[in-house]
């Protein structure tokens, strides 16, 4: 839905990061290299980011009652 | 009782600590994720929400932003914690993306350690009020309250004979991971500050010509924080932690004695 | 942290302590084991939901200390060297 806030296995805060990872590969950049650059090592918190489909864009225009 | 500060960066540390063993680094680890206190939203009372998600998932959203942590106005290493309340609150509406740089709290001390966070997206004319009421607590009862993580290896020489074929692929493995290395004419020496896998091809050679050795009493930590509490407090506040609880068993038990 | 007598005999002592786990249980353990007057040391925790935070410990000695005194000074064994990281940190850290 939207990207979580924290790593699922370790903790590290990882929400900020998701969509300037998303501009710069839309740019063409590798993304190994965008992940080096933004700091997560571990392939925990490498996963997050990688495989996230981001469905709010569609959703949020309907409401809960 | 030794200890060597390898490197530092903005929210980690590591450093070499000798002169202890298995267990109190154990415990200390344990103390440093479980015990260390911090702040974070604990119950959050909504006015209006006209968004596309449930009020309990953006409770549980606000719940994992961390908070900063003033070392010096509470006394985070007794054993029974204060009860002092917090309140953040947001009134947003209209087209656009929520940040937790918008929530706005009554302590200037203690507000969101990131402001960058996307809390949530709105469409137009929907409309998002609540209030927040944040608390002190310890990381064993719920992870939002963990300081931050940490690890720790032993610290091990790993000796290959340069009798071993291809002995120099492992030299400059090791550089590109920047171990010390040492050199002399039988054999090769690396100290392993990180952790350091062998290729599968030199699997055989294993107790023969390349075997590892363990210097006892001595461990490499890595200690990161998410942003509350600075580096250096976390180990101090743990080691405080420990001390008072060994102090009141002692109490405890004078206290049976009579 | 309270601490429940179950059990009380000549050299022997079986408590509850009410409010630790694992983290402070196994370092009190292992301390204990240094001393060459303590002939058995050993803790559980019943069940690890139920019982959680009340680690149950089983002490005897040989006769020449009291179980109390052995718990004493490995407590205060803790202490010291807490302390002794603690000074070690502060140097390391600030100099």
């Amino acid at each position: 839905m939207i990207i979580p806030v924290r790593c699922f296995t370790c903790g590290k805060v990882i929400g900020d990061k998701y969509y300037i990872f998303k501009e710069r590969v839309e740019k063409g950049e590798d993304p190994e290299k965008v992940l080096d650059d933004l700091g997560l090592e571990r392939y925990c918190c490498r996963r997050m980011l990688l495989t996230h489909v981001e469905l709010i864009d569609d959703i949020m225009y309907y409401r809960v009652y | 009782m030794k200890i060597e500060i390898l490197e530092k960066r903005d929210n980690a540390l590591r450093f070499i600590l000798e002169g202890v063993d298995v267990t109190f680094a154990n415990s200390l680890r344990r103390t440093i994720v479980g015990d260390v206190p911090t702040f974070a939203i604990d119950e959050v009372e909504f006015y209006e929400n006209d968004s596309a998600l449930f009020d309990e998932i953006i409770a549980h959203r606000l719940a994992m932003i961390p908070l900063t942590t003033p070392v010096d106005r509470f006394e985070l290493d007794a054993l029974d914690l204060d009860e002092y309340i917090v309140t953040l609150s947001l009134e947003a509406e209209g087209p656009g993306m929520v940040y937790s740089g918008d929530l706005k709290s009554d302590d200037p001390d203690i507000k969101p350690a990131n402001p960058n966070i996307p809390i949530i997206k709105l469409a137009e004319g929907q409309r998002l009020v609540f209030n927040a009421y944040a608390k002190l607590g310890r990381g064993k009862d719920h992870a939002k309250w963990q300081p931050g993580f940490a690890y720790y290896k032993y610290l091990t020489k790993l000796y290959v004979s340069k009798e071993t074929p291809k002995w120099n692929t492992l030299k400059k493995i090791a550089k590109r991971r920047k171990l010390p290395i040492e050199e002399n004419e039988n054999e090769l020496i690396i100290t392993t500050l990180k952790s350091f896998y062998l290729p599968r091809e030199f699997d055989q050679y294993m107790g023969t010509l390349i075997r590892e050795e363990i210097i006892p009493n001595t461990f490499v930590f890595t200690v990161e924080s998410n942003g509350e509490l600075p580096v250096e407090e976390i180990v101090s506040i743990a080691l405080k932690i420990l001390m008072r609880k060994s102090d009141k068993f002692i109490s405890e038990l004078h206290k049976l004695g009579e | 942290m309270k601490i429940e007598i179950i059990k009380r005999e000549k050299n022997l002592l079986e408590f509850y302590i009410e409010g630790e786990d694992h983290t402070f249980a196994n370092l009190l353990n292992d301390v204990l084991h240094e001393n060459k007057h303590v002939v058995f040391a050993g803790y559980t925790i019943e069940h690890p939901i139920l019982m959680a935070r009340k680690p149950r410990f089983k002490i005897k000695t040989d006769g020449k200390i009291t179980p109390e005194q052995a718990l004493e000074e490995a407590a205060q064994r803790i202490f010291d060297k807490a302390k002794d990281v603690l000074e070690t940190w502060e140097k390391a850290v600030k100099g």
